[in-house]
């Protein structure tokens, strides 16, 4: 296990999506490894770190924000994707207008977030497409279409069975950890700055 | 309750609906109904004891001077509150059960009911007959005033209403009228209308304040990103569903305010 404050860079991830998809679920599961006792809605943001250590030798800490999925708080939410480098996009595989949402999602993100953001499209909830077939209503090979026509990371996971809900971070890190590897080969970006400070400032701020 | 039709100014002289306090007790026959937690307060509770006239409790300034300074006690926060929103105004004949007709869109019938699961899970008292109503609640609210909607966070303040307002037959209706006077008269559909106008006004407030006074902890909550509307968000949105009596703080303040402004 690593300690928290021992890293070598750290990201910035968010979490979205539309309202009840299990943003929170997820990462709760990530984070605590368990569900949350008292689900509530997330109101405005949240966050959450964990550090992990890659196969590249190197520890990552990531700071991953939760949002609202509901529209009205967009107003909020979509200020806090400023320098997120990452970003998990989740639907629910029941409910196809979640998956159609992914659009406008992907546009706010990439409007809001730093230019190249990694983005990860995760269909969850499959736990309910395994227990009854006929639940799931958006098809794995459409999804992993649309991901690869946008240039999205694509896994299907489950919260609740904690299925493939660390593969889906692990995928997400590394590949920042590639395009950023890339981009600090080629030249002296601001992002170092950014690690700087955020290995600058030790003291923790829970929430 | 009250059945509404006596207002609370004219409680002095019985009017022609039926009494509900034929007999009133005498200060010692009330301190003998009071339970353990409520006899360490005693005198406060006699104090709303003398004042509460059949029911009711007529708004003069010492009435809001004293919830200002002492709160209310649990027994009579719910009567306190409607006595001090005004909550009578409201209260026309046949009204309410108007309102309850009116359907707002389908869309917004849907946020509500993924929202009822979600609200106070884990308090008992929270069942789904709570629910039920926490649904009709807002399904009403929604109907009635369409630019506002349905908020997150409204689900919170109207559920807890209706926890203060207990099992008492009148409940749904005494908190409905409530929550729509919370929000016209202080202002909480700013707070949840579309672009959350009075939600960014408060948190830019608090930047300012903060930068004002403590400039080394807004500068080190700017360079890691804390902004205010992370930790400001859910306590103003929620009306500080966590902290309960903070809740009632608040209730407390915007009633007590005269100008009616949060």
């Amino acid at each position: 296990m690593i300690g928290e404050e021992d890293y070598d860079h750290l990201y910035k991830l968010v979490l979205v999506g539309d309202a009840t998809v299990g943003k929170t679920h997820i990462l709760s599961r990530y984070i605590k490894g368990t569900l949350p006792k008292a689900p509530t809605a997330t109101i405005g943001v949240e966050f959450a770190t964990r550090t992990v250590s890659l196969d590249a030798g190197c520890a990552v800490k990531a700071q991953i924000w939760d949002t609202a999925g509901q529209e009205r708080y967009r107003a909020i939410t979509s200020a806090h994707y400023r320098r997120a480098v990452g970003a998990l996009l989740v639907y629910d595989i029941t409910k196809p207008a979640t998956f159609k949402s992914c659009q406008r999602w992907m546009e706010e993100l990439r409007s809001n977030a730093e230019p190249d953001i990694v983005i990860m499209l995760v269909g969850n909830k499959v736990d309910l497409a395994e227990k009854n077939p006929g639940d799931r209503q958006v098809d794995f090979d459409a999804a992993a279409d649309f991901a690869s026509q946008q240039g999205l990371l694509f896994e299907e996971a489950s919260a609740v069975t904690g299925a493939n809900i660390k593969l889906c971070f692990d995928k997400l890190l590394k590949e920042i950890y590639n395009t950023t590897q890339h981009r600090r080969d080629r030249e002296d970006d601001p992002t170092n700055n950014f690690q700087l400070q955020g290995r600058s400032s030790q003291t923790e701020c829970a929430c | 309750m009250g059945c509404g039709c006596v207002s609370q100014h004219q409680v002095g002289i019985p009017g022609g609906g039926p009494r509900q306090f034929l007999y009133t007790a005498t200060d010692k026959e009330f301190v003998r109904t009071l339970d353990k937690e409520e006899l360490k307060e005693k005198n406060l509770l006699l104090t709303y004891f003398r004042l509460d006239h059949e029911g009711h409790f007529v708004v003069t300034d010492g009435f809001r001077d004293l919830v200002r300074r002492k709160g209310v006690p649990t027994r009579y926060r719910w009567r306190a509150w409607r006595a001090l929103t005004g909550w009578t105004a409201l209260a026309k004949p046949g009204w309410y059960e108007r309102i309850m007709r009116k359907a707002p869109d389908s869309k917004t019938v849907e946020a509500i009911e993924k929202d009822l699961d979600r609200t106070f899970p884990g308090i008992e008292d929270f069942d789904d007959r709570k629910k039920r109503e926490l649904a009709n609640m807002l399904r009403a609210h929604a109907g009635l005033f369409p630019s506002v909607g349905y908020c997150q966070g409204m689900n919170f303040v109207a559920g807890f209403l209706l926890l203060v307002a207990g099992r008492v037959p009148d409940a749904p209706k005494d908190a409905f009228f409530l929550l729509v006077q919370m929000m016209i008269k202080y202002r909480a559909n700013l707070l949840f209308c579309d672009g959350l106008p009075l939600l960014k006004l408060h948190t830019f407030q608090y930047r300012i304040l903060l930068q004002r006074l403590f400039p080394d902890v807004h500068r080190h909550f700017l360079e890691n990103q804390i902004t205010p509307e992370l930790y400001l968000t859910k306590p103003v949105a929620q009306q500080c569903r966590s902290a309960l009596c903070c809740t009632c703080k608040i209730c407390h303040c915007c009633a007590t305010s005269s100008n009616g402004r949060l």
